[in-house]
């Protein structure tokens, strides 16, 4: 059983003269909550698109729990619940009859979860798709997923378009899935609150390649704020990369990236949140179009 | 997911159940209607002409007035004999188009069974409902064009499709149907674009591939002009059967088996019959315009499919739009495995 649940090497994808994908290479282990984060047109839902094994690389490979996805392989699908970012349903379907759908596409159908599940949201089995709000229908959608009882949910923006209280039970919904059955999770998100609050693992993609890929933890340990109230020139520590710049005045403040701790007292340190370490590499994405420039030594980067 | 599959086209098939049975109602009901009245028209007292009493002629004349109203709506009902047709392309576009533009394919596909018995299950489910439909239409629409036509399914301009032959046409438009979703992606255009095809393409079967699949017959048609006493005597020789289908008249080499010129050929006689026809002898005597055709080795013929023929043709034409069908379906299996959605 491969320790990966999904594997990408220098995968690309390509739609006409457009890249969604470029050289991305990946490896996200077992048993996490992985944050897709990047800017809208970065290639997430591409990404978890050839995940799922609705769309084939232009070039490089994928591998979802160890097999490859567009080969349409019966036990990967069982293993996979994917939630589209549209919530494709047969709109004319009840609720009960898209379970019944569920039950008869999937031999690991909890139809007594899935009851239980939309009962806790006041759906009725006998509502139709069509009458049920937009969230509603996204809870209806992640609850086809959860019933299979996968062991990977691939969820692209499961939570786009809610309001804070369908958020919420989507989130806890998501939570208790993966707690009960050690499920992994890839989930895309804009909201930077749900990375910290339910993921341990962040995948950032900016301009169709991967700007950083780690845990959460080691991710916010990594990264520190660096200032200095006196000065813009000073000398940076060795083994850091400036992420983001910030000038006040006279004195500056870098975001860094250490690969070695820092023993400089000249500089005031100072530990980022995760939403700021997000925003410099999603900013820095954006500054320089291309990410192959995100992690440029201190000396040869020219900050505005 | 048979259940799903028939959960999506219930509602759709039921009506359709419905409309065909109202169909076929006024099918059988103006069929013998229509055999009637050309009974009495035809077998009856109003043949001779001398229709007696009044009554009586008000009756034939009656009949006759009733006949025609009904040739006229009957035009109509013929045109439904394409419905099979429509169905399979209905039916085609919601195998694959509908469900990638409404993206239900991403929940469908990512369920644990693969593209292949997916599509199987859903186009297994879509034959049947067509041929539940398209069977009983066909025939009954076999039988009633036998009505109209007074026995002749065969004219000189056209042939009626008929029997097995409408089932099979209605196959292959599903099929081709569902392979054209995939590649137009649109319900509407999908539709639009197959009727568009499974049009041309019948017609290519029946104008191309037709003379080609069952033995032709060819006979010689000439006028032959005699005079006597000072008038002029026109004899017309050799005539292609009324119930039977042309394929072909005009001049053609007079060399055994000949059968149908090609386009380069007809042009290459052209000149030689214009030069028999403008003879400046033609005057004197009308018969050298043939004197000279046949010593350019020429005559007029006409190449027919005879009505013996016919359900033969059927038959080969129905075969022919299966293996075609056969070999989109295939073309279909690999297809669907690398669309991406």
């Amino acid at each position: 059983m491969s320790e990966w649940v999904l594997q990408a090497d220098s995968l690309s994808k390509r739609f006409g003269r457009k890249w969604a994908l470029r050289d991305c290479t990946v490896s996200i282990p077992q048993g996490k909550v992985v944050a897709l984060v990047g800017p809208n047109g970065a290639g997430k839902s591409t990404l978890l698109r050839l995940a799922a094994g609705l769309s084939q690389p232009t070039s490089g490979t994928i591998e979802v729990l160890g097999h490859d996805p567009h080969k349409s392989n019966e036990d990967l699908l069982r293993r996979i619940g994917y939630l589209d970012q549209e919530r494709p349903l047969y709109r004319g379907f009840r609720v009960r009859e898209l379970f019944r759908f569920g039950a008869d596409a999937n031999p690991g159908w909890d139809m007594q979860a899935a009851h239980l599940y939309v009962d806790q949201l006041g759906i009725s089995l006998n509502d139709r798709v069509n009458s049920l709000s937009g969230g509603q229908q996204a809870q209806v959608a992640l609850t086809m997923c959860l019933a299979k009882k996968p062991e990977l949910l691939i969820l692209d923006e499961p939570a786009a378009a809610l309001d804070p209280v369908a958020r919420e039970d989507l989130l806890r919904l998501l939570m208790r899935q993966v707690s009960d059955n050690g499920s992994s999770v890839i989930l895309s998100t804009h909201a930077l609150s749900d990375v910290e609050s339910i993921c341990d693992y962040l995948v950032i993609l900016s301009h169709s390649r991967i700007a950083l890929c780690d845990d959460v933890d080691f991710i916010v340990e990594s990264h520190r704020f660096l200032s200095d109230p006196t000065s813009s020139n000073s000398r940076l520590p060795d083994g850091t990369t400036i992420m983001d710049t910030r000038i006040s005045g006279r004195g500056v403040t870098h975001l860094v990236k250490m690969d070695l701790p820092i023993v400089d007292d000249s500089w005031q340190i100072s530990e980022p949140t995760l939403d700021e370490i997000i925003l410099a590499y999603l900013r820095q994405g954006v500054r320089n179009g291309l990410l192959d420039h995100v992690e440029t030594p201190v000396n040869t980067r020219v900050l505005p | 997911m048979t259940w799903a599959a028939w959960r999506i086209l219930r509602t759709f098939f039921l009506v359709v159940v419905a409309l065909t049975i109202v169909l076929i109602i006024v099918l059988i009901v103006d069929g013998v209607d229509i055999r009637s009245l050309s009974h009495s028209l035809i077998t009856g007292r109003c043949l001779s002409g001398t229709y007696g009493s009044t009554p009586h002629l008000v009756y034939c004349h009656n009949v006759d007035t009733r006949l025609m109203r009904l040739e006229g709506f009957d035009r109509y009902l013929a045109g439904l004999s394409i419905a099979p047709v429509i169905l399979a392309i209905i039916l085609g576009t919601n195998l694959i188009a509908s469900e990638v533009e409404h993206k239900t394919v991403r929940l469908a596909w990512t369920q644990s069974l693969t593209r292949s018995k997916w599509m199987s299950t859903k186009f297994t489910l879509e034959l049947a409902m067509l041929l539940i439909i398209a069977i009983p239409l066909s025939f009954t629409y076999s039988w009633w064009f036998e009505a109209v036509a007074y026995g002749s399914r065969v004219r000189p301009t056209h042939l009626f499709f008929d029997g097995w032959l409408m089932v099979a046409i209605a196959i292959f438009a599903l099929v081709a149907t569902s392979l054209l979703g995939g590649v137009v992606r649109r319900p509407a255009w999908t539709f639009a674009s197959a009727l568009v095809i499974v049009l041309i393409f019948s017609w290519y079967v029946q104008t191309d591939i037709n003379p080609k699949i069952v033995p032709l017959h060819t006979v010689n048609i000439g006028v032959k002009v005699t005079v006597r006493k000072g008038v002029m005597h026109v004899i017309n020789f050799g005539q292609q059967p009324s119930n039977s289908w042309s394929v072909f008249s005009g001049y053609e080499p007079l060399a055994p088996g000949g059968g149908i010129p090609n386009k380069g050929q007809e042009i290459s006689l052209e000149d030689d019959v214009t030069n028999c026809q403008n003879l400046p002898s033609l005057n004197a005597n009308p018969n050298n315009q043939m004197i000279c055709l046949s010593k350019l080795n020429l005559r007029y013929v006409a190449i027919y499919v005879a009505d013996s023929e016919y359900w033969d043709l059927q038959l080969r034409d129905g075969i022919l739009y299966l293996s075609v069908a056969g070999a989109l379906l295939a073309v279909n299996f690999w297809f669907i495995r690398r669309l991406r959605v």
